[in-house]
């Protein structure tokens, strides 16, 4: 007998009782739309992520102060005098895999024009500040290298900060104060940078810049900068330039603690480990609905087996061979399953594309997620079909027919 | 032609042997009609379905067209109720959400593979509609026909695969009287036709229409019968 035929005796069977098909199809909906939903919300954190963290900047290596102490050993240590400017030049010399290295400090001040204030971080930062970390000046000009020699006083703003100091004034030119911890200086605005958003935790358009070395002589009076970010030759070369910083680094302090160095492709790699191990997890959690799903589906088939005990003896009797009976009931279980997964992965579709608008980001409904999906349902229809399946093709012929 | 010998069965029930039957030999030529009676417990069920392959018999031997049949496989024996035997039951036994043509397609859907098209399987399931006069009724449900209606179909669904026997038990327990001797004026129909049929009853009139009537009781052949019907 021709395998679509016994298809066809299993829709029939289908039909005959729609209302508890689509009920025992159920569980299987909800555990499918589940794991796409799950996956697409995890794919699409991921990719916004790490979006986002390559927006900080193309081939970036950090270098700040070393951990010690939670905290308080943090902060007193950022404070604290470690790296110079001449640390970072003798990186950019000796370590051939490095192509920019930017000074940075920063620090929260508060900044005024006439009766408006905001507090926020000013960096002080070199010109290449733009290219390590991918982020340029929309109006006017960026800090160049004679604002460094002459430790000029001029400013460039974030767009945030643009907006909450002048509103509708055009900033450019104009001054605004700065209130550093023991004096205070009249800086000239010169640029404002492109909106960028945020990362993490942070907001690219909430800071403002200054020239490192007025940042130094004129408000913080320290001859110390806070970290350097480093652009690596090249992505490959982030390796390798780690490592020659590090040698030359060690080289000065001759203890590893003191320092730390990190990487975007780091930070990266970690992130996405995490959101893997969570996907496992929640993957794993509608793994077990789907589960249910399918001893639900078991127990459907076994009470439809009973019930038609006296159809599977008819049909014995016509000629039906037992693996007919058993395809028959399998592909019951299967088309179950199948019909189930399919409305499910629209359901997680429809769901997903729900998440991702509410969450301002994009959702990804991925073919592996819809074919892991498929995949999952066909194995559930088969597992939990074959047992109930197995019993009504082993009914013995006589006795399905006396069945009352 | 059936040939039968020395046919027992026999049942075990908790360790207790219950004989159902005790050797039983017959010959049953093609054409005849055949009614076998006997009062309950006397073996008549077990009998027909071991002459229609649903059951195997315990010992004796059973030749179906000159074929030893009693020891085959189940898929062999699926192949023969398929191809040589037609059943006719006393609850009809029709799917009860399909139609009366695809009711009687069932058995040449079992017929293996591309042995029958589905165009021929619809033109050879509406011929045997036609010959038990259900030609009107091609596309209704069982639950929308009479008794006697139905038992048409199931007779057609007998029919379909032109089988060496058609065995019906009890064709007419489930209906009245009147309705129930229109059914054997069909079966009287078939038989002049040619058909080979057996017919197990336990009501009178019901074997009066069979050319030999073969009564059973308690496992054994009682009565053996042989008359000239009109």
């Amino acid at each position: 007998m021709k395998l679509t035929e016994t298809f066809r005796s299993a829709l029939d069977g289908l039909n005959a009782n729609r209302r508890r098909s689509f009920l025992s199809m159920l569980g299987i909906i909800i555990g499918i739309a589940a794991v796409i939903i799950i996956i697409s919300i995890t794919q699409g954190s991921q990719r916004s992520i790490s979006e986002r963290i390559q927006a900080l900047g193309t081939n970036l290596i950090n270098v700040g102060p070393g951990r010690g102490g939670g905290f308080a050993g943090m902060r007193a240590r950022a404070l604290g005098n470690l790296f110079t400017l001449e640390d970072g030049e003798k990186i950019l010399k000796k370590a051939s895999a490095v192509k920019r290295v930017v000074p940075v400090i920063n620090t929260r001040l508060l900044l005024q024009y006439q009766d408006r204030n905001v507090e926020i971080t000013v960096n002080g930062v070199s010109p290449e500040y733009q290219e390590v970390l991918n982020f340029w000046v929309e109006e006017g000009r960026f800090i160049d290298s004679r604002d460094l020699r002459s430790y000029r006083t001029v400013i460039v703003l974030g767009e945030g900060v643009a907006n909450d100091l002048f509103e509708d004034v055009d900033p450019l030119g104009q001054s605004i104060l700065v209130n550093g911890p023991s004096s205070r200086y009249k800086f000239r605005v010169i640029g404002v940078m492109q909106p960028k958003g945020r990362a993490m935790f942070f907001d690219f358009d909430d800071q403002a810049f200054i020239p490192i070395t007025t940042a130094q002589k004129r408000l913080l009076h320290t001859r110390y900068v806070e970290s350097f970010s480093i652009q690596a030759e090249s992505r490959e070369a982030s390796d390798e330039a780690i490592e020659q910083i590090d040698a030359i680094l060690y080289q000065k302090f001759q203890d590893d603690t003191k320092y730390r160095i990190f990487s975007q492709e780091e930070l990266l790699s970690t992130m996405s480990s995490v959101m893997q191990t969570f996907t496992i997890m929640l993957v794993g959690i509608a793994g077990i609905s789907l589960l249910v799903g399918g001893i639900g589906i078991m127990n459907t088939m076994l009470v439809s087996v009973t019930e038609r005990t006296r159809e599977i003896g008819t049909r014995m009797a016509v000629g039906a061979k037992r693996s007919d009976i058993l395809l028959q009931f399998l592909w019951e279980s299967m088309v179950l399953c199948l019909v189930g997964g399919v409305i499910g992965i629209v359901a997680g579709w429809i769901g997903s594309t729900i998440i991702a608008s509410l969450a301002g980001w994009a959702t990804v409904v991925s073919f592996p997620a819809v074919a892991l999906a498929l995949g999952f349902a066909t194995v559930v229809g088969l597992f939990f079909g074959i047992y109930p399946a197995n019993k009504a093709s082993k009914l013995d012929p006589v006795e399905a027919l006396r069945y009352e | 032609m059936i040939q039968a010998v020395n046919i027992k069965k026999i049942y075990k029930v908790e360790k207790v042997e219950i004989a159902a039957l005790n050797g039983i030999s017959l010959e049953i030529e093609e054409g005849e009609f055949v009614s076998i009676t006997g009062p309950s417990g006397s073996g008549k069920s077990t009998l027909t379905h071991i002459i229609g392959c649903l059951d195997r018999p315990t010992a004796g031997r059973l030749l179906l067209d000159h074929e030893e049949v009693g020891k085959l496989k189940d898929n062999a024996l699926a192949e023969i109720r398929n191809s040589k035997i037609g059943f006719v039951f006393q609850q009809f036994n029709l799917l009860a959400r399909s139609t009366a043509l695809r009711n009687v397609e069932l058995p040449l859907v079992y017929a293996g593979v591309s042995r029958v098209s589905r165009r021929e399987r619809a033109e050879r399931a509406r011929v045997a509609l036609e010959k038990v006069e259900m030609a009107h009724r091609l596309y209704h449900r069982p639950n929308e026909l009479s008794g006697g209606e139905r038992q048409r179909i199931a007779i057609a669904r007998a029919l379909v695969t032109n089988p060496s026997l058609v065995l019906a038990d009890e064709p007419t327990g489930n209906l009245d009287s009147k309705t129930g001797e229109g059914i054997l004026e069909l079966f009287q129909k078939l038989h002049q036709e040619g058909h080979t049929l057996i017919v197990v009853t336990h009501e009178k009139y019901v074997s009066a229409y069979a050319q030999r009537i073969i009564h059973l009781k308690d496992g054994l052949i009682e009565q053996d019968e042989r008359r000239n019907t009109t």
